[in-house]
């Protein structure tokens, strides 16, 4: 691992790189454009704390999915213990058709749910809907099975399709 | 989108080049046929586009936040290398240590009662003092004692006032969800934790489980602030404090 100056800028030429398509996922599970800048910030930062951890030869795109979507976790968390985020702050953007009604119910269903379920569960919800992985890409992500996340996905069917439908109709 | 689709993150990964050469070639055939993906593939690049109109400031926050970060690393690596040198006085205590091993499958058996106590030792300059009071400045570097009744595992986590979670133990770099604490009375915790500048309020969450267990931070959180019992009779000791320069 190199210096903390070299450390620094490989941070950035990563956030050059990637971190308008972290915004992209962070704005599809948050919904909010101002959390959603704030998560990517927090998601470079996050990385720049793990870059031991990272291994080369890995693809820095997952990875960075992986960080943003623990991020995203936890503002989520946060923000339904809080309260914090006023209706007029969640918008329509990150959807394909936008419709602020549905987008402010799939946050409301994701902030209820983090405080429901465990960390994995909401990783994979979060993963597959906010992330748009397949579910082979989030067990990819996850270093988990292929059935994990069907089973799990299965036993949230109701709630994911309810994400869902907020995304499309 | 059908099933036939690929997924939004495989046309993130398109859109940034990071595939392989006949995924590209199939992905771009397919976007030329399908009805529904290039206005995925459109979505993406408008977000995109959108964070990035303002990327001079958020480079510019970035590098801010970034500069302010080394502190902490330095910290990490003074763990590591203090982990280090234990690891050869470690070595030579390896027989005593596979004697350990077989006592852990014990502390289960053994009744999980008494008390847990932290103590937070600062040093500030060339002092070293108790946190008593609740007030800590940003370049102090905190120790922290556990005392422990029994053999147990323990989780620390450091919340701050926004509401982030750090996990201070198990350092995160060695992995596993627990650091063992082989017997009843003090452990000095390896290494020391400097926090970051800003002013805050944070608490420590220390969590003492009698065997390993899958639990989750959230839950941890959760019984600290509502007091509800954890699995096992686990137990948590909270200390709050503010930094303030």
């Amino acid at each position: 691992m190199g210096s903390g100056t070299e450390r620094i800028s490989q941070i950035e030429t990563l956030h050059r790189e990637y971190a308008g398509v972290i915004y992209d996922l962070c704005l599809r599970i948050l919904r909010d454009r101002i959390a959603a800048e704030d998560a990517v910030q927090e998601t470079f930062l996050s990385a720049f704390r793990a870059m031991d951890s990272f291994t080369y030869g890995d693809s820095h795109l997952p990875w960075l999915y992986r960080i943003g979507t623990n991020v995203c976790l936890k503002m989520l968390r946060t923000a339904s213990r809080k309260g914090a985020v006023p209706d007029e702050h969640i918008e329509k953007y990150g959807s394909l058709k936008p419709d602020p009604a549905r987008a402010m119910h799939a946050r409301r269903v994701l902030e209820q749910l983090s405080r429901q379920l465990d960390d994995r569960s909401m990783q994979i919800l979060l993963a597959h809907f906010g992330g748009g992985m397949s579910q082979e890409e989030v067990a990819q992500s996850l270093g988990i099975s292929r059935r994990a996340v069907v089973k799990r996905l299965t036993r949230l069917r109701a709630i994911a399709q309810e994400l869902e439908d907020a995304d499309h109709e | 989108m059908s099933d036939n689709c690929p997924s939004r993150f495989t046309l993130v990964r398109f859109h940034k080049d990071r595939v392989t050469d006949p995924e590209k070639k199939q992905i771009a055939s397919h976007l030329l046929a399908c009805p529904a993906c290039p206005a995925v593939l459109r979505n993406i690049c408008d977000n995109e586009a959108a964070y990035e109109a303002g990327m001079p400031g958020h480079n510019e926050r970035l590098r801010a936040a970034l500069e302010r970060e080394p502190a902490r690393v330095g910290i990490r690596r003074h763990v590591a290398i203090t982990i280090s040198a234990l690891a050869a006085v470690a070595l030579l205590a390896l027989g005593a240590g596979l004697y350990r091993w077989t006592q852990r499958n014990d502390v289960a058996d053994v009744a999980f009662k008494g008390n847990l106590a932290v103590k937070v030792t600062i040093r500030r300059g060339d002092g070293v003092f108790e946190l008593t009071d609740g007030k800590a400045a940003p370049s102090d570097a905190m120790r922290f004692t556990i005392t422990t009744a029994a053999p147990g595992y323990l989780r620390v986590l450091l919340i701050d006032g926004a509401g982030g979670v750090m996990v201070l133990y198990p350092d995160p770099a060695d992995g596993g969800d627990w650091l063992f604490l082989d017997g009843p009375g003090e452990h000095l915790l390896p290494g020391s934790i400097v926090l970051d500048s800003a002013r805050s309020d944070y608490r420590l969450l220390v969590a003492l489980a009698k065997r390993e267990q899958h639990l989750d931070n959230s839950a941890i959180l959760r019984a600290a602030d509502t007091g509800t019992a954890l699995p096992d009779d686990t137990m948590i000791e909270v200390v709050s404090f503010t930094t303030s320069p």
